[in-house]
């Protein structure tokens, strides 16, 4: 694992940066470097105190709700604030795939109420859906 | 590692442009497939803890999100001190100034390595609830091994979680149990 593999694309941080500034702003390439390591720090910390939640709770999934938590945790209030909504959007999105799936595939699946109580069951329900695909979430 | 911060957030001058940047930083929520750092690479990066077993599928989505409020903050931040010294391009220096300076990037502080190649003059004066930090961390790529993570988080473990023989199994065990989860093997 080569150095770049380990941290966030620059290019994509870049991207970012120049969009959150006037034009005739100018950024140097070390303050570029530096901001890419933070932000890699970044989710490294969230992860972990994600993770940490999730122990406590004798859970082994890391969900949207134990990243949610952990952006409060951390005093990110504002960030919290946004993922939640952007969480709520993303399990929207989800369950009309879901639907669209089953209605197509014709399941005889339950339907499912969308309460916190069900957050686990929707978390196993996600992973499944990515297991569909080529690619697996879990390790 | 605990961060209770309740201490004012920024200085009140730069209330209207923070304010003014998160107002707009919401609307980016409206796509919720947008990303703009890939999910692969943060999923990559969220496994190099130890003590993640297994990810959601919407956990990388949404702190991609984070993630990407995180820069523009930081970016923000890091301008709004650029200006101070009336300099139309952000430097290093500007970002170092910002991490020490903001008290809700403590974390980025206590983790990072805290020797320094070399000494970086801050602009502006250091806020006073963070004047016990003299020293701008350093955050000099060379002085890292090849996959190390920068500052590795302090992780306070409660025990030794057991790993599971077999994933589908394991799947099958979240289903019976339901909300609560597994609890050991069966």
């Amino acid at each position: 694992m080569t150095d770049e593999d380990r941290l966030l694309p620059i290019a994509n941080v870049g991207r970012l940066m120049k969009q959150i500034l006037p034009s005739n702003a100018k950024i140097s390439k070390e303050a570029k470097q530096t901001v890419q390591e933070c932000a890699t720090e970044f989710i490294s910390f969230v992860t972990c105190e994600a993770s940490e939640k999730c122990h406590r709770e004798n859970r082994k999934t890391v969900n949207g709700d134990d990243i949610w938590w952990a952006l409060s945790t951390l005093g990110l209030d504002n960030y919290a604030d946004a993922v939640g909504r952007h969480l709520h959007k993303y399990r929207e999105a989800e369950r009309e795939r879901t639907e669209h799936n089953k209605g197509s595939n014709d399941s005889g699946n339950e339907k499912e109420t969308n309460t916190r109580s069900d957050v686990q069951n929707q978390s196993t329900k996600f992973i499944r859906v990515v297991e569909k695909g080529s690619s697996s979430s879990a390790r | 590692m605990e961060n209770n911060n309740n201490n004012h957030q920024q200085p009140p001058k730069d209330n209207e442009q923070l304010k003014s940047f998160w107002s707009k930083g919401m609307e980016g929520d409206l796509n919720v497939k947008n990303h703009e750092f890939p999910i692969s690479r943060i999923k990559r990066i969220m496994k190099f803890d130890p003590d993640v077993s297994m990810i959601a599928a919407e956990a990388p989505n949404l702190l991609s999100k984070a993630c990407e409020m995180f820069v523009m903050d930081l970016t923000m931040r890091s301008w709004l001190h650029a200006q101070e010294s009336n300099r139309l391009t952000i430097r290093k220096s500007d970002v170092d100034a910002v991490v020490s300076q903001t008290v809700i990037f403590d974390f980025l502080r206590d983790d990072v390595p805290k020797d320094e190649g070399e000494p970086v003059v801050a602009a502006a004066d250091p806020v006073d609830d963070v004047a016990d930090h003299v020293a701008v961390p350093d955050l000099n790529n060379e002085e890292l091994p090849p996959g190390t993570v920068i500052g590795t988080p302090v992780c306070y473990g409660l025990g030794i979680h057991a790993p599971h023989p077999q994933m589908p199994g394991a799947w099958t065990e979240e289903d019976a149990t339901g909300a609560n989860g597994g609890n050991g093997g069966n």
